[in-house]
């Protein structure tokens, strides 16, 4: 367990910016919350004619987990080095987000127009509504991935 | 004068200094200006542009 612990001290403290380190953990706590929520309503494939309250528990209970795992994350990334969380965005982290949102967007946008779409195709309430959670998603996978290629590469 | 007092002295964090001297990024005008002012150096003298 103390073992364990130094690793993860290590790797939390390697050459990555504060706000680098939140770009991994955005990707981390999408994938673990988003994933099996969208692997269940895959799975299970079912076509309701309006949204019930199984539905509604579902998102709500992949948005509690999101928004438990980011805090816990933050807070764990910030206490191992308190000063650089203090520190203010500096121009390459402005930079490195601009241009991650300027790629983001446009998969956003697509994919909700693309959730539209699925309207007429004869989609009902669920379909509908997971399609466009799915965009806000791919959208936040986007903008996290070009942050994470903005800080290793030539950002 | 380590990357992070660096860093401090002219508003970037040590990771970007670090990515400066590294090559990896390229900082605005201002900041140069600002490196070089830390230093006490003109501009080119610590700052060079490969044209190739």
């Amino acid at each position: 367990m103390f073992g364990f612990v130094d690793i993860v001290r290590t790797a939390l403290n390697i050459a990555m910016s504060f706000r680098e380190k939140l770009s991994w953990v955005s990707l981390g706590g999408i994938a673990v919350a988003y994933g099996p929520y969208f692997f269940i309503v895959l799975a299970l494939q079912r076509t309701p004619t309006s949204l019930g309250a199984a539905d509604a528990a579902g998102i709500l209970t992949a948005v509690l987990v999101l928004t438990c795992l980011m805090t816990v994350a933050t807070i764990i990334v910030a206490i191992t080095n308190v000063r650089d969380a203090q520190a203010p965005s500096d121009e390459r982290d402005v930079r490195i987000a601009g241009r991650a949102v300027a790629f983001a967007y446009p998969v956003l946008l697509a994919g909700v127009f693309a959730a539209l779409a699925t309207l007429f195709f004869g989609a009902n309430q669920a379909v509908l509504i997971n399609a466009i959670l799915a965009a806000v998603v791919l959208g936040e996978l986007t903008r996290c991935i070009f942050e994470i290629v903005g800080y290793r590469t030539r950002g | 004068m380590t990357q992070a007092e660096l860093g401090a002295c002219i508003g970037m964090t040590r990771q970007t200094v670090a990515a400066i001297e590294a090559g990896k990024y390229s900082p605005t005008l201002e900041a140069a200006f600002r490196i070089a002012h830390v230093f006490g150096k003109p501009l080119d003298a610590v700052f060079q542009w490969d044209a190739s």
